[in-house]
């Protein structure tokens, strides 16, 4: 059985990277990201699981980092917004204006990553699904639709 | 954040879990079962709940369990929602499921945390509840398997330090005629105003809801009076709802009138839809 | 735009890379070394007497290094009047009212402390609405107002609950209502609320031994937090540095001074070390500002014809506990209270009111989409008595360039067209193929439309400064004290230079953040003018940079500085472009072969202040206080299911006159934003109170704004009307789209109803419960 009594030092696997932070029982895996580790790109909006700022990959999966402990995951493979560079979906966002303060955006491009990667060609209803997980205030979600959708043509699968 | 600290131990096994609880709970550290957390992280941070130790369940292999075992489907307690819809194992579930929270959310989002967490809404329970399926729990008094009705009224009512392991259910009765409606104030993304799932079974239909009391329910009464083939579907509606075993809900997210007729158009539709293609 | 070669352009975003790939770094993303941390314990209540405060366990819990509470910090703070402390003495005004704080090493520690102070209350009886504080024998919330500080255009009325009073009284208001043939009135209105932005307030505070103030945090407004720093704690203004980098969102939120002035002073308690204060999410909706409630009176009179006569409003802006913002909020709906309408007898009394709600501060749209909802709905009123087609009664109605303004003043050629816009929302929503169609028997679809108006409501002397200066590959950087708040205003500064400096836009370089010690100052990141005049004060620092490389280039090149041209990298003989320099041999220096140099680096200088901006008449509301007034018309498609009141925003259509578009695609995004926006507030959003005026739904668990899947179809479309002293012709645009929503969206509704919905927010079972009226 595992024991975290104290704290104590935590090795997890980011970005591909081993990296090892010290970390109390009850540190959710976002303040351990931003606070320990430097990995700021993931965004703190509510820690109550409303608005999926704090979005990250855990086996490929999206998951809100603030509701859940870092001790949970020490044995997965975490993707944070630093270890997506220059991807197809990064580069829609950018030509198309999927954003506009850029605080949401972290999140809607880990979520909207996985996404893809589960499904390349997504109907509207799971890409409503999935999207429905982020809270974005500035766009009015348009560019984001129009973001994720660029990226599925450009995969080269028309949509349903 | 989490202001204050607590003990975080993950077994491999049910025993190693249900003693690590009998131990905690003796050094007075208020131990919690721990699935998909996002309860009790979210709770914890406003100290709603505050434990001074989490049991991590999610490794145990009888928890995670989502399969079909002989005659019966066999539902893991630590096992996350979107698996649980994914499986195409219990669509009735699936369906009840696919409302609650998010769907980022219920990548970690358990159904025993669903069912036994502090929210009054347990959407994931309404399908149980209707298929009468067999929860298996283990305690320090040892492991029983009984129906859920024994041990769900309002809230499900474990011994101290039990564990919910598991729920089963019979494949037939996943199989059996279903439909489940679910309304909102506004967004869809919200708790519900009203959640209401129906099972068709033996030329009766089964009704549970959560949201429209401050509880989930099944009631033999409500039952009644949706059965009443005599009677209109308006005139069972109306007597469904003079039969609920509780207030009707008034919050912010609506008034126990507006509850009330969602229900009852709820009720009125599926009624004249299940006869219709009988 | 085929005359200009960047303005007109969907120029991809300055920042875009940054931001696809999570680089920014926002105000929490970068702490300093040996920072603590902050955290506040708010009222409970909404009305009541702090009898004691116990924070004697707090002190003395582990890592703690100050507790204080309102007794330390007496220090009346606000920006037009000052009525607020940093920490609540005597009394609590409104539910989640800062009242003890404390500083510790963790936030962990900090938040664990706070939970240790003890508080001993009594709770009063609350005011919960406006009506209610300005009626006879309402508690007077601020009994002290005779002695708050106050700027000259703010009338507080000592003994009552009025903070503000702005009256505007053009022509003979009874002679209009006895032309009028038809009459209507109507009363409307909604609860405050929060603007929601995704990045919550931080502030970060330290004080050097030399007694400088260095401050970094979210904000919208660092010049006016330096000034507002040194109004409250006499501190030299030359001694504060106010770090504003990009920020997540702002909406208005984040103007004026928030946590700055409280962090400020818990870094004075621990002798000056960094101290971080951060809101949850919780208390980002509570504790800071949100934006203002309203009810409003308003009587139109018309003649048969549906030509307007008379208006009488009464706007009552219900400003919570303290005044903030919103006596100027207040203000700007009474300048512009009759929304874009020629009306020649006007009386309107718009008043700032105080109650326990929490406080408002700046928000999109500064009072209009308040005015503009009530405005509208007594349009439709008016309408519909009238028998005349809604979207006729405004093409009627409109204001033309020539109308004499509410002040008085003429509105001159840089006019907008609003009958272009009305007209063209209207072909989006295919108005005249119907407005109402039952569709199936318990299923309709109805269309609504709305006209607005908003101007910047600046103070008379609102300026902005840039500075330009060359990197040695010929690039430029531009610096300016705007705030790149998510508007994409760098981008269109970006193109702006770019065009007229004649070079490629990835040769001009923007400040990444704004420091009040060298940025050039800026009144504010606000009010839609940020483009305006910053853009203005950045053409003019690339003429003076132009006028100054000539100068340099002329003495090599042996010519006279008019006969140079400054284009794509160089500078050269116009009449003969093969002489000439590349900048970059100019720009820092000019050296000539012997070694000889001459010049200096060039420096860019430009300023721009409001033009021609005057006072207003606290009597008549005579005078000219706004800049540009930025027209347009919207409307929305919805379908609604009568037997539970559920309905889906089909279309939301929006024409606006903005003069020269910069950027198609930025200026569509502020406007689509403008619009989710106020679908939100006009059908989910607004606080719920309980019975003793506490917010029920202060998390984002509760205050429900607009999700994916919710978007309706968006149209938008620009008129462009030039602004002939806007940059290249753009006007102000960042606001406007919220605007006319609530009034479509309420139009739509009581079609498809066949009731009038007069309250917002237009919830399904609102709805619901209008449709068991029954149709008319």
């Amino acid at each position: 059985m595992k024991e975290y009594r104290d704290v104590a030092k935590l090795s997890l696997e980011i970005n591909g990277e081993t990296r090892e932070a010290v970390v109390r029982p009850s540190d959710t895996l976002l303040r351990v990201l931003r606070e320990r580790l430097g990995l700021v790109g993931t965004k703190m909006g509510c820690e109550n699981g409303d608005c999926g700022a704090c979005t990250v990959l855990v086996d490929g999966e999206p998951v809100k980092s603030c509701m859940l402990l870092a001790v949970e995951v020490e044995d997965s493979s975490i993707t944070t917004i630093e270890g997506l560079r220059d991807t197809p979906l990064q580069k829609a966002f950018a030509d198309e204006a999927g954003f506009q303060c850029g605080f949401c955006t972290p999140g809607f491009v880990a979520n909207a990553t996985a996404l893809l990667e589960h499904n390349p060609n997504p109907s509207n209803q799971e890409l409503t699904s999935w999207l429905a997980s982020n809270l974005c205030r500035c766009t009015g979600y348009e560019g984001i639709e129009r973001s994720v959708k660029a990226a599925l043509n450009a995969n080269g699968k028309r949509r349903k | 954040m989490i202001p204050f600290d607590f003990v975080y131990l993950r077994p491999e096994s049910i025993e190693e879990a249900v003693s690590a609880f009998a131990e905690t709970s003796r050094a007075g550290l208020d131990p919690l079962y721990y699935g998909g957390g996002t309860e009790i992280v979210t709770f914890s941070r406003d100290r709603i709940v505050h434990p001074g130790a989490v049991i991590d369940i999610k490794r145990i292999p009888e928890c995670r369990e989502l399969r079909v075992e002989g005659d019966s489907v066999v539902l893991g307690a630590a096992v996350a929602l979107n698996r649980i819809i994914e499986s195409g194992l219990f669509p009735l579930l699936g369906r009840a499921a696919a409302g609650i929270a998010d769907h980022t959310v219920r990548n970690r989002l358990t159904l025993g945390g669903n069912v036994a967490g502090r929210l009054p809404y347990r959407e994931a329970v309404l399908p149980l509840l209707l298929s009468e399926a067999h929860l298996v729990l283990v305690g320090p008094n040892g492991r029983r398997t009984v129906g859920i009705r024994e041990v769900f009224s309002k809230r499900l009512k474990l011994e101290e330090g039990e564990l919910l392991v598991q729920a089963k259910t019979a494949v037939s009765t996943t199989k059996a005629r279903w439909r489940h409606v679910r309304r909102e104030k506004g967004t869809r993304t919200d708790y519900p105003l009203v959640s209401v799932g129906f099972l068709e079974l033996d030329g009766t239909l089964r009704v549970a809801a959560s949201g429209l009391l401050a509880f989930p329910f099944r009631d033999d009464e409500v039952e009644k009076a949706l059965n009443e083939t005599r009677r209109t579907a308006e005139k069972r509606a109306d007597e469904a709802l003079k039969r609920l075993p509780g207030e009707v809900r008034d919050d912010q997210r609506g008034s126990a009138e507006y509850r009330s007729h969602l229900f009852r158009k709820i009720i009125v539709e599926t009624v004249e839809e299940m006869e219709k293609s009988s | 735009m085929d005359k200009y070669r960047h303005i007109g352009q969907s120029l991809r975003r300055e920042d875009a890379l940054e931001k696809v790939h999570g680089r920014v770094r926002f105000a929490d993303d970068l702490h300093p070394p040996g920072l603590l941390h902050a955290a506040l314990l708010t009222s409970p209540h909404a009305y009541a007497e702090i009898e004691q405060v116990d924070t004697s366990e707090a002190e003395t819990a582990p890592g703690v290094r100050c507790v204080v509470d309102g007794e330390d910090f007496p220090f009346l703070l606000g920006i037009y009047l000052g009525d607020r402390l940093p920490l609540a003495r005597g009394k609590v005004l409104h539910h989640g009212e800062p009242v003890a704080a404390v500083v510790a090493d963790t936030e962990a520690q900090a938040h664990h402390a706070a939970s240790l102070i003890k508080v001993r209350y009594k709770p009063l009886e609350p005011i919960r609405d406006p009506r209610q504080a300005i009626a006879a024998g309402a508690p007077i919330l601020h009994p002290d107002m005779a002695d708050f500080s106050c700027i000259p255009e703010i009338l507080p009325e000592p003994g009552t609950n009025i903070a503000n009073r702005t009256k505007t009284r053009k022509g003979d208001i009874e002679r209009g209502f006895k032309e009028a043939e038809v009459t209507v009135e109507t009363e409307c209105s909604f609860p405050p609320g929060d603007h929601v932005a995704m990045e919550t307030r931080v502030s970060i505070a330290e004080i050097s031994p030399d007694g400088q103030v260095v401050i970094r945090s979210s904000t919208q407004a660092p010049f006016a937090v330096r000034e507002l720093l040194n109004k409250a704690f006499d501190i030299p203004n030359g001694m504060i540095k106010v770090i504003a980098p990009r920020i997540g969102g702002g909406f208005g939120g984040k103007v004026g001074l928030q946590l700055e002035a409280l962090a400020y002073l818990l870094s004075k308690e621990v002798g000056g070390r960094p101290v971080r204060l951060a809101n949850t999410r919780e208390q980002d909706i509570l504790s800071s500002p949100g934006h203002t409630g309203l009810y409003a009176k308003v009587k139109l009179g018309a003649k048969r014809d549906g030509t307007l006569t008379a208006a009488d409003l009464l706007f009552l802006y219900d400003s919570g506990a303290y005044a903030d913002y919103a006596v100027h909020i207040s203000r700007a709906g009474g300048f512009s209270c009759t929304g874009p309408y020629r009306i020649p007898n006007v009386k309107s009394d718009s008043l700032c009111v105080y109650t326990n709600h929490p406080y408002a501060t700046a928000f999109r749209g500064f009072g209009h989409v308040e005015m503009t909802y009530a405005v509208e709905r007594g349009m439709e009123k008016l309408a519909e008595a009238l028998g005349m087609d809604p979207l006729e009664l405004r093409l009627k109605n409109a204001i033309r360039a020539g109308d004499i303004s509410l002040g008085q003043v003429e509105f001159d050629r840089n006019t907008g067209d609003l009958p272009a816009c009305l007209r063209k929302v209207a072909e989006r929503l295919e108005w005249s193929k119907g407005v109402r169609e039952q569709i199936s028997p318990t299923k309709v679809r109805a269309k609504g439309i709305s006209a607005f108006w908003k101007a910047p409501s600046i103070p008379t002397f609102t300026s902005s400064g840039a500075i330009l200066i060359f990197n040695e590959d010929g690039s430029v950087n531009l610096s300016t004290g705007i705030v790149e708040v998510g508007q994409g205003t760098y981008t269109g500064l970006k193109q702006i230079v770019a065009e007229r400096l004649k070079i490629d836009p990835e040769m001009v370089h923007l400040n990444r953040e704004v420091q009040t010690d060298y940025s050039p100052h800026d009144w504010e990141t606000a009010a839609s003018r940020s483009l305006f005049m910053a853009g203005r004060a950045a053409i003019e620092a690339v003429d003076d940079a132009v006028a100054q490389i000539k100068q340099v280039a002329s003495a090599p090149l042996r010519c006279p500085t008019e006969d140079l041209e400054v284009a794509d990298g160089r500078v050269f003989l116009r009449d003969n472009p093969q002489v000439g320099l590349p900048l970059n041999e100019v720009v820092i220096h000019y050296m000539y072969p012997n070694g000889t140099a001459i010049g200096g680096p060039i420096v860019g200088r430009g300023k721009y202040v409001a033009r021609g901006l005057t006072a207003i008449d606290p009597e008549t509301g005579e005078g000219r206080p706004w800049l540009d007034y930025t027209m347009g018309s919207q409307g929305v498609e919805v379908e609604v299911d009568l037997s539970d009141g559920s309905y889906r925003v089909l279309k939301a259509a929006c024409a606006m006159d903005v003069g020269t578009v910069v950027n198609p695609q930025l200026a569509r995004g502020q406007v689509v934003g403008g619009m989710a926006m106020s679908i939100g507030y006009a059908s989910s959003e607004g606080f719920i109170f309980d019975s003793r005026e506490r917010v029920l739904n202060n998390s984002l668990r509760d205050l429900k704004i607009m999700r994916y899947g919710d978007q309706p179809e968006y149209f938008v479309d620009f008129v462009q009307t030039p602004q002939g002293d806007g940059p290249y012709g753009a006007r102000g645009i960042g606001e406007q789209g919220i605007l006319g929503i609530p009034g479509a969206l309420a139009a739509a509704l009581s079609r498809a109803v066949g009731r009038p919905l007069d309250r917002l927010p237009l919830t399904f079972e609102e709805v619901w419960r209008a449709a068991q009226g029954g149709h008319e």
